[in-house]
């Protein structure tokens, strides 16, 4: 819940790191429960950017090949999660002129089989952040973020090419934010005992 | 676990774009929509500082401080979320399978037109 100066309240601890987190991907609505805002549910448009966000982006993925060469991967779904600070859509364009965004995957629906939803509800990969669905329709989508293919993005490029279709809710913003840093600072287990 | 010294990395990630006189120790994940708010009196770390010109300032050997957090984030997100490596897998075999193997296509504009 925001506090009265519409700023959501910090995470103190790794215990309330933990409860917050838990208390999401256990329940029964988890899927109901992850975004605060969603396109197709409106009264009201949005008219900012935030972390989190699920966009919509007509373009294909940014990458250097094997060859060391720029190219670029396809990227059927046209969605987006913006992962840069919030605060850099704030800043002024000398001092932040760019922020990140990893493309969505599809999983293929409409139900992925229930060991690989089971796995996706878990959160236990490094590389890959579940998006349940943010649509109401007949055929519901599961698509993950790739942490590996994150690229940069002029923020100039919202909101009229980059629009926004869905806004996390804070206790899955606080996931992500997890997420995001277990990515970084992930042990790969090579030093394992 | 030393909550005192939990995820101050992130605060560091984050504190620099929040204006206000010190850094919270425990100000482990924190809203950025408002980077106006200041931010509670009884989170303050003296260990850091920010100064009047807006640079920040380390009072104690950063380096051992960092390397505890670190540790402590780590261990912290690791309680919060336990990776497996068979769900890693199974998701990343998904995501190629979807994705396939195919090599980057050419941009179809060269680099200095």
């Amino acid at each position: 819940m925001a506090r009265d100066d519409g700023r959501w309240p910090p995470v103190y601890d790794a215990d309330d790191l933990v409860d917050q987190i838990k208390d999401l991907t256990s329940r029964e609505d988890f899927e109901a429960r992850f975004y605060e805002w969603r396109r197709d549910r409106a009264t009201v448009p949005l008219d900012d950017v935030c972390q989190g966000d699920v966009v919509e982006l007509a373009s294909d993925v940014p990458v250097m090949g094997d060859d060391g060469l720029p190219g670029v991967i396809s990227n059927n779904t046209r969605m987006w999660m913006v992962l840069g600070n919030t605060c850099d859509f704030y800043r002024d364009l000398d001092d932040c002129r760019w922020t990140q965004i990893a493309p969505l995957v599809d999983l293929g629906g409409p139900e992925p089989d229930p060991a690989l939803r089971d796995a996706l509800r878990r959160y236990s990969q490094f590389r890959r952040f579940y998006v349940p669905p943010w649509r109401d329709s007949a055929e519901q989508s599961y698509h993950v973020v790739e942490l590996p293919l994150m690229v940069s993005i002029d923020k100039r490029a919202f909101p009229e090419a980059a629009r926004v279709q869905a806004r996390l809710s804070r206790p899955a913003w606080v996931l992500l934010n997890a997420c995001l840093v277990r990515f970084l600072a992930r042990d790969d287990g090579r030093y394992a005992a | 676990m030393n909550h005192d010294s939990v995820l101050p990395v992130l605060a560091l990630a984050v504190c620099h774009q929040v204006p206000m006189q010190r850094v919270p120790v425990q100000f482990a994940i924190s809203d950025t929509r408002r980077r106006e708010t200041p931010v509670p009196a009884d989170l303050m770390l003296p260990a850091f500082a920010v100064q009047p010109s807006g640079g920040m300032r380390i009072e104690v050997d950063p380096r051992e401080t960092l390397v505890r957090a670190s540790t402590d984030l780590v261990r912290a997100l690791a309680a919060a979320l336990p990776h497996d490596p068979e769900d890693e897998r199974l998701v990343a075999a998904r995501v190629a399978a979807v994705m396939g193997r195919e090599k980057p296509k050419p941009l179809t504009r060269k680099l200095d037109d």
